[in-house]
């Protein structure tokens, strides 16, 4: 189905020990970073966290404190924007807008003294593309909000640029629109085969399109991999809590066999999976993905030694639940542990059982499914 | 409710009482002059004539209007070149220096422009602090004449006339986004292109606003050129103020002064017309 040449293959940019000073303040610090050719990279991190210099960078605006980037090997640093062959979707769109949408298409592509018998029909190819044809008299105000969004996109594309810089394109959209521009931004990068890397502080924009995901934080990586990765196996407390939702229990290894683990959590035995890494007497944080977690009521984990004798292998912990909030197609279930700790569970509705099941007041006993949690050491 | 009417019919109608004691009126005995005759023993009289329209059609006067066009034109070209980088440079200023740097602009409007034309022969004079600071610095080896000659005149002017090709200017740079600029360079134009394809066709309403401002009360400012231009060249401005105060000759003034406010309302319309027709062809 796909097109040979969104396979990822070998870098086309690389980021060496980049780091960018803004007077005192460090916006980068000795980033190291490959994009690959027609991959889907996306960079995730809370506002300030470098992002969008990274992406001035990459275009051109902006010059590293220190460092190197590199295009199919060959240094950038010192060429102009005008002279890279990377193109920019700006948040605010910038269109211009004493031109019409056919002039603001155009425009690259003038300003590159490209054939004047080519122009109109690279213009309606892109305009196509976006699926705006017909919209090419208009000026940019005539417009709406998404309609302006393609314009930029058809205007960056009509280039043909070897990767295209997307800084929050979506923020300015409502929430339908920008799923529907998800998939179709998706989709037009796997048409198209061109590198896109992609800017925002939404984990599920960057969930649904990207290939590869770059977390930042404070002018550093956090964690670079696949969304699945970066969900699944978070590296560090920070992609931990920044995407999704998790719950975190703090405990001390007490023995460390072969395959397993036992971690002392309060006084409660848990036992995980040995990953190896971890030393006896050792303080770690067990992670877990609400959905990863199990709730049942001590009513019932009473009435049924079968899922008692589960229960217990991992090790469990007692609690009350407070409250639940329906989701659609599923539901939260918050509870309080007898320690006093907060957590929340995602359950899927049972198809034989329509109404929530739990209740506030509820004892609940919460366990996990073996071997899906996370652990990391506990340095703080 | 019926405070605010009353409120609303005061203020207005003392605005309408304003303009017509101070700008109607006064144009309408313009007006009523220009087509009287005078003898000598009296400014202004009967019977109505077309003699002070007639006096103007002469070679004379034909030199007199188009120097002053010729005058005004280099005097707001001047100002657009040096205006247009300057209200860059104080649009584009860290925001807390901003207001400093515009008030600096206008702090010489609080002295009089007459006085400030009088100090500039205190410099551009022969022994004056510009002839001494070119030659202190080995620039020239005597000094220049500047003063008395025409371009002592489009040095007065510019000087007096810059404030307002400058603030109109600052206006139409400030609202301009920064980021058009990037998206063209991101699309491959250079600073020059950037230039003459964004940013001056986006900045045009102030470009022609500060032009208007510049160019207008450079045909009527007669005590310039006056002080500094000596009484050599004869502009438009000047030969009314002579009509009215040495020749005498009323009607011939007035016939020229309804001359140059024909010229302003022509140029005033195309203004108009101008920014209306961008207006609706859909600058945001």
């Amino acid at each position: 189905m796909t097109p040979p040449q969104t396979t990822p293959s070998g870098g086309l940019i690389a980021i060496q020990s980049v780091s960018k000073y803004f007077g005192e303040d460090i916006a980068l610090s000795n980033l190291n970073l490959t994009i690959n050719q027609g991959e889907f990279l996306t960079i995730l991190g809370p506002s300030g966290c470098g992002k969008t210099t990274l992406l001035r960078l990459l275009a051109g605006f902006e010059a590293p404190s220190s460092g190197r980037i590199t295009l199919e090997g060959k240094n950038i640093l010192g060429i102009p924007p005008e002279d890279r062959p990377v193109n920019t979707v700006f948040q605010s769109y910038a269109l211009f807008p004493h031109m019409t949408v056919f002039e603001n298409v155009a425009f690259g592509l003038r300003m590159k003294n490209t054939p004047v018998r080519e122009i109109p029909e690279r213009v309606t190819e892109a305009l196509r593309l976006v699926k705006l044809n017909g919209f090419s008299k208009r000026h940019p105000h005539e417009l709406s909000g998404g309609q302006q969004q393609r314009v930029a996109i058809a205007r960056a594309i009509v280039n043909d640029p070897l990767m295209l810089l997307l800084d929050e394109p979506m923020s300015a959209l409502d929430s339908r629109l920008r799923k529907n521009l998800q998939m179709e931004l998706k989709h037009l990068q796997r048409k198209l085969g061109i590198t896109f890397v992609l800017v925002t502080h939404d984990q599920e924009e960057a969930f649904s399109m990207s290939d590869r995901i770059v977390v930042m934080d404070e002018g550093e990586l956090m964690q670079v991999g696949t969304p699945r990765e970066i969900y699944e196996e978070p590296a560090n407390m920070f992609v931990a809590r920044f995407v999704g939702e998790i719950n975190v229990f703090s405990g001390r290894v007490i023995n460390r066999g072969q395959e397993q683990l036992n971690i002392d959590v309060n006084k409660t035995v848990c036992t995980v999976k040995n990953k190896g890494g971890f030393e006896q007497g050792q303080k770690v944080r067990i992670l877990l993905r609400p959905e990863d977690m199990r709730i049942e009521t001590v009513r019932d984990l009473d009435a049924d030694p079968e899922l008692r004798k589960d229960f217990a292998l991992g090790g469990y912990f007692r609690g009350r639940v407070d409250e639940t909030v329906y989701k659609g197609a599923t539901y939260d279930v918050y509870t309080t542990l007898a320690s006093g700790k907060s957590l929340v569970i995602t359950e899927f509705f049972n198809e034989d059982d329509e109404d929530v099941y739990f209740q506030p007041g509820d004892e609940v006993a919460i366990s996990w499914v073996q071997g899906w949690e996370v652990v990391l050491p506990d340095g703080e | 409710m019926a405070n605010k009417k009353i409120f609303r019919s005061f203020s207005i109608g003392l605005v309408v009482c304003w303009m017509i004691a101070f700008a109607v009126i006064p144009n309408i005995l313009v007006l009523t002059a220009s087509f009287l005759s005078r003898t000598d023993s009296q400014f202004l009289t009967m019977p109505l004539t077309l003699d002070g329209y007639d006096q103007l059609f002469t070679p004379l006067i034909a030199g007199i209007v188009m120097r002053s066009l010729g005058l005004a034109c280099m005097v707001t070209v001047t100002c657009l070149l040096l205006g247009y980088p300057f209200a860059w440079i104080l649009a584009r200023a860290p925001k807390k220096h901003r207001h400093l740097l515009i008030v600096m602009l206008i702090i010489p409007f609080w002295t009089n422009s007459l006085i400030r034309t009088y100090a500039l022969i205190a410099i551009l004079n022969t022994s004056g602090l510009l002839n001494k600071a070119l030659m202190t610095l080995g620039l020239i080896e005597t000094p220049l004449r500047i003063l008395y000659t025409k371009s002592a005149v489009l040095i007065g002017l510019t000087y007096t006339l810059l404030p307002f090709m400058v603030l109109p200017l600052y206006a139409a740079i400030e609202k301009l986004d920064p980021r058009l600029r990037e998206a063209a360079r991101d699309l491959g134009a250079s600073r020059l292109a950037s230039l003459l394809k964004i940013e001056l066709p986006l900045t045009q309403s102030g470009i022609i606003a500060g032009s208007m401002l510049v160019f207008l009360p450079a045909l009527g400012m007669f005590y310039v050129p006056d002080i500094l231009g000596g009484a050599k060249s004869v502009l438009i401005g000047n030969f009314i103020r002579d009509q009215f105060m040495i020749a005498r000759n009323w009607p011939f003034g007035s016939a020229a002064s309804i001359f140059l406010t024909l010229i302003m309302i022509v140029m005033l319309s195309l203004y108009a017309w101008r920014t209306t027709r961008t207006r609706q062809g859909g600058r945001l």
